[in-house]
């Protein structure tokens, strides 16, 4: 049959020409300018409105009766326009771009979905009204993020401003049946707050064991695996994470890259999710060890965050400029750019993938100063790290990745340039 | 050249060679590495070697390449 056109609008006009009726979508849902443009070009003043119906249920007899009716949710109008009023309102559409028309088509399209589908016009709206409302709702939320980002955060008697920055305090995720591990100067095990905790341990330093003798390594993951301290303000991300704390750092607060490679070596071994690395050298080119171990990572679902660095002017250095291991700058709580924090390199991946909080950031520290606000990359590292564990309990899919693409994917975008914080701030799962 | 100048290297292990981490452990040993930590999982022998044997470490089948053992150090701190 090459005499008939195989696409369907042509093919389905045929019938509808006799009924005569058309849907006209309105640009931007703008009913009040679509209306108007009706007026002006076909003579259409006045359509009932099935806003003006019980549960928005106008059926079709009603509409038939009336000529059309517009729906004010649906940002359309289903109207009876004759040859004169049709060819006014195609000039009217096609000669402005930008106009209030945005499509006319033949009525078929409704009614295909009415009979063929069983689906009525109110069950229609009722559709477009959840879409709209998850829409608005997810729109909402970011909205809020942004207006609360641009207005800043504090801590308070409830929880750090960090937490609320990423969202932490309005997930219900917990971090729970995740592993986490932090590699750092160890921890230190005698901590209250982390009393009944599941603590697995394990000392890649020679001659010390995993007690953390420095404080930095406690700070870490006090922020990415705690909970509340003794008064109850909450400064930690995936609270029920299970922390797995490896000594790669001695207590002067440096380490080999050996040592190093051996607790990832391990924490890879023990099933770790997520690896956070408040750590790292000025050497501005990546190391083929950190990359290779970072893609080995993720093909065993493994995802390793690591700290950009602290000397700004300096570009984000060993390990976190690998292209497989994510890099993490920080910002203060006025979502300023932490006057330290390394901006991207010029090798390929060395870039800042993303920021977390790292400026005042309170946490727990060793005995017995117990708390302390430190400022680093290597605070904003264990915000993004318990956010992955949050990410992570969402779904088993959740890993490698899926886990990196997810983090940025969802990040609130921030006003400041990408070479410094990439694609903005970590955010947690909405629910 | 010094012999005796004796330096910790990372030795990142190719892709094909992954699952026969050992025999390259061992070819890397009878080249003059002094194997301290094999690490199966992601690849990496750690040791020590003579810096005049580098080169020739470099060219045995399977290794990747090979870095110094560099210090890294904890990124931040009190306010």
């Amino acid at each position: 049959m090459t005499d008939h056109p195989t696409f369907s609008a042509s093919a389905t006009r045929e019938p509808e020409r006799t009924s005569g009726r058309f849907v006209v979508t309105f640009r931007d849902d703008d009913v009040a300018k679509g209306m108007a443009t009706l007026a002006k070009r076909a003579a259409i003043r006045s359509l009932p409105s099935a806003a003006d119906f019980t549960d928005s249920a106008l059926d079709m007899t009603q509409l038939s009766a009336a000529g059309g009716a517009v729906f004010p949710t649906l940002g359309v109008a289903v109207v009876t326009l004759d040859d004169d009023a049709l060819s006014s309102l195609m000039a009217a559409h096609s000669d402005d771009a930008d106009g209030a028309i945005l499509d006319i088509e033949p009525e078929r399209m409704f009614y295909a979905l009415t009979d063929d589908a069983g689906l009525s016009l109110a069950y229609l709206q009722g559709y477009r009204d959840a879409a709209d409302n998850l829409y608005e709702r997810a729109r909402a939320s970011v909205d809020a993020a942004t207006a609360a980002a641009a207005s800043g955060f504090f801590d308070d008697a409830q929880s750090t401003w960090g937490l609320k920055a990423t969202r932490a305090v309005n997930s219900q995720r917990t971090g729970s049946a995740i592993k986490l591990a932090v590699l750092d100067t160890g921890f230190d095990l005698q901590h209250p707050d982390f009393r009944g905790r599941r603590i697995v341990t394990a000392s890649f330093v020679s001659g010390q064991t995993v007690q953390d003798g420095h404080g930095h390594g406690t700070h870490c993951i006090g922020t990415s695996c705690g909970s509340t301290d003794g008064s109850g303000r909450r400064y930690g991300v995936a609270q029920k994470a299970t922390i797995h704390a490896g000594k790669v750092l001695a207590d002067n607060g440096s380490g080999s890259t050996s040592g190093i490679l051996a607790g990832m070596e391990w924490a890879i071994n023990s099933g770790c999710q997520v690896i956070s690395m408040s750590l790292g050298n000025t050497v501005s080119t990546p190391s083929t060890a950190y990359e290779k171990i970072g893609q080995r990572a993720l093909q065993k679902r493994c995802l390793i965050i690591a700290a950009a660095g602290n000397h700004r002017p300096g570009t984000v250095g060993q390990p976190a400029n690998s292209p497989s291991i994510l890099a993490v700058g920080a910002v203060d709580s006025q979502m300023r750019l932490a006057s330290f924090s390394c901006g991207s390199g010029n090798a390929g991946g060395a870039n800042v993938d993303l920021v977390g909080p790292g400026v005042a950031v309170y946490s727990s520290t060793k005995l017995p100063t117990r708390y302390a606000s430190w400022n680093g990359t290597s605070m904003a590292t264990p915000h993004v790290a318990g956010v992955a564990a949050l990410w992570a309990q969402t779904s088993a899919a959740n890993r490698g990745a899926a886990l990196w693409q997810l983090l940025t994917a969802r990040a609130l975008r921030l006003p400041l340039a990408a070479r410094d914080v990439g694609v903005g701030l970590v955010q947690s799962p909405p629910t | 050249m010094d012999e005796a100048q004796v330096q910790s290297v990372i030795v990142t292990i190719d892709d094909a060679h992954l699952a026969d981490i050992q025999s390259v452990a061992h070819r890397l040993g009878a080249a003059g590495l002094q194997v301290s930590r094999v690490m199966s999982t992601i690849g990496i022998i750690a040791g020590r070697a003579p810096a005049s044997s580098i080169a020739h470490l470099k060219a045995v089948r399977g290794v990747l390449e090979i870095e110094a053992d560099r210090e890294m150090h904890a990124f931040g701190g009190a306010e």
